[in-house]
């Protein structure tokens, strides 16, 4: 019998039946006994022997854009520090949310302004954003905006990009502190260029989320004004199309970035790809005005990417 | 009686057509073809194709049967006679994710029963799981706890707590207390109650959550994560808080707080 091997005691009156974990001498021991008692083994008809392949959380499955009702949005929603912006609580049903401003779009113009402003310590969740139905290209204007922007430390819960515009959410140089950007759940679709930017200090953490065609699912700048060693964190990620890399970290800063000698690292957990794409690339950070370049030295990219 | 007839005369014309499709010629290979939207009346009606179209647009890919399934909320029929049907691949999938939203909408417990029972279509309970998920969390998550032990509940399950949390805390955070401590759920409670929204919003009961994990090491690791959340948010305030934690020693806060440092 594997290790591993569970038993699962389907009890009356029970919704979720009572798993007991077996290990391997408990169960050879616990089988002789029932081979000299058959009448108490048939006392355990209700036992159903189940493999389970480990324990750990997985990565979560392919997911869709829920059915949503278009809302029109002309103007940045700016979500107070320390609140939630939840879609479903606010509206009733899921919405999808459609900027009609010029500046709102979601093209792949810099000029545009995010469809959310996450304050210190907001949230939003529970939302569709962008416009799904204009079809596969990664190049539409489906009225994404620039995406959620987050000043401080925010969370973005169960939040579906229909079709990423510029960017599909940006962790921004906060007004003080340091940064944490929580995306937790949802998905992403359609993304011409980078998912998710990290311009800011601090942590960007990416968990139980699915993406397909996209660019890159995370990408540290690489010529900020102000550069910044940033941490990420992916854990339970899945990945369908992939056009350019699942994630790109400056692996080194060059002198031009003013923080020569440091890194970023991201700790990578449960991130399920399998196209051809690197699943993590290091790029030498620089300074404004600059073009970053790979990083060639494969121990400062083997020092950023961790794979756990 | 009526009612008797006429559900007789829908299982007439469900074998029928079964029948029909099994004397049948094996499926030809499907054509290369650009993708298209199929235009039936019976699709238009339930909005699985777009209005019909003007004149000099391709045609519609002809989808034997389905218009009438549809019609007769047949869902299990429809998917047989879409899957048999010569589309290309991208059309084919196209028009099956339009008809299994449909069907999760309508009777989305029927439509994961029917995914998890028939041979074949196994693949098909995830999509229908997921969208089911999408307008009632709490209901495809508790059909996939009652589904039989092993890994596709337990991702299921996983999955359904991860929406109905975001979805409804309040509800999945008390379903979740109505069970004593289960290795089952440990990986959904420590995911929930060991990030940032719930450390940030209700402390408390993101506590209380981890106390309740079973395995001893996962609860540890749940245990560090919420202290880091914890210090994130606020440092100052991060010790008091763990102070109050139930079930947790000193020397494991000492412990946790040393980590922090």
């Amino acid at each position: 019998m594997p290790p591993g091997l569970v038993v699962v005691a389907l009890t009356p009156g029970s919704r979720i039946p009572l798993l007991l974990n077996i290990k391997s001498k408990d169960w050879r021991q616990g089988m002789n006994g029932f081979s000299t008692t058959r009448r108490l083994w048939r006392g355990f008809l209700g036992l159903v022997l189940v493999a389970v392949a480990g324990t750990a959380a997985a990565a979560p499955g392919v997911r869709t854009v829920p059915a949503c009702t278009k809302v029109n949005i002309s103007a940045t929603i700016n979500v107070p520090a320390g609140t939630t912006w939840d879609g479903v609580a606010k509206y009733g049903k899921w919405v999808c949310l459609v900027g009609t401003a010029s500046n709102m779009k979601g093209t792949q113009s810099e000029s545009q302004v995010p469809m959310f402003k996450l304050n210190n310590g907001s949230t939003v969740k529970n939302v569709v954003i962008g416009d799904g139905s204009l079809g596969s290209d990664t190049n539409l204007a489906a009225g994404g905006a620039d995406g959620v922007h987050c000043d401080g430390q925010c969370n973005i819960t169960n939040v579906y990009w229909a079709d990423v515009g510029e960017d599909g959410a940006t962790l921004l140089k906060p007004s003080s502190g340091t940064a944490k950007l929580t995306i937790s759940g949802g998905a992403a679709f359609k993304a011409k260029d980078k998912l998710f930017q990290h311009n800011g200090n601090g942590t960007l953490v990416i968990q139980d989320f699915y993406a397909d065609n996209i660019g890159k699912l995370y990408r540290s700048c690489g010529n900020c004004s102000t550069q910044f060693a940033r941490k990420l964190t992916v854990s339970g990620v899945r990945l369908g199309k992939v056009n350019s890399a699942g994630i790109g970290v400056n692996s080194s800063y060059d002198s031009k970035s003013g923080i020569a000698g440091q890194a970023d690292v991201a700790t990578i957990t449960d991130l399920v790809y399998s196209g051809t794409k690197a699943k993590c690339e290091g790029y030498v950070g620089t300074g404004k005005g600059n073009e970053p370049v790979k990083d060639s030295n494969s121990a400062n990219v083997a020092r950023a990417c961790v794979f756990k | 009686m009526k009612k008797n007839s006429r559900q007789l005369a829908v299982l007439l014309a469900a074998a029928a057509g079964l029948g029909a499709l099994a004397l049948g010629q094996p499926p030809v290979e499907p054509a290369p073809a650009a993708p298209q939207a199929a235009r039936g009346p019976v699709l238009q009606m339930i909005g699985l194709a777009q209005p019909t179209a003007d004149a000099g647009e391709a045609p519609a890919p002809d989808v034997p049967g389905l218009d009438r399934w549809m019609g007769q909320r047949e869902f299990p029929q429809a998917v047989l006679a879409l899957q048999r049907a010569p589309l290309a691949a991208e059309t084919r999938e196209q028009l099956l994710q339009q008809l299994l939203a449909r069907w999760a909408e309508v009777a989305p417990e029927q439509a994961a029963r029917w995914a998890l029972n028939t041979p074949g279509q196994a693949d098909l309970l995830a999509p229908l799981h997921d969208r089911w998920l999408q307008q009632d969390a709490r209901s495809a998550t508790v059909f996939a706890s009652m589904l039989p032990a092993g890994a596709e509940r337990q991702a299921m399950l996983e999955e359904g707590l991860l929406r109905w949390t975001a979805q409804d805390g309040v509800a999945a955070r008390d379903w979740l207390r109505s069970y004593a401590p289960q290795p089952e759920l440990d990986a959904a409670i420590a995911r929930h109650a060991g990030g940032d929204e719930l450390a940030r919003y209700a402390p408390h009961e993101a506590m209380d959550l981890v106390a309740r994990i079973a395995a001893p090491e996962r609860r540890w690791q749940a245990w560090q994560a919420l202290a880091r959340s914890l210090h994130d948010i606020d440092p100052e305030g991060a010790a008091s808080l763990l102070a109050q934690a139930p079930g947790l020693l000193p020397a494991e806060r000492a412990r946790l707080l040393d980590e922090l440092r």
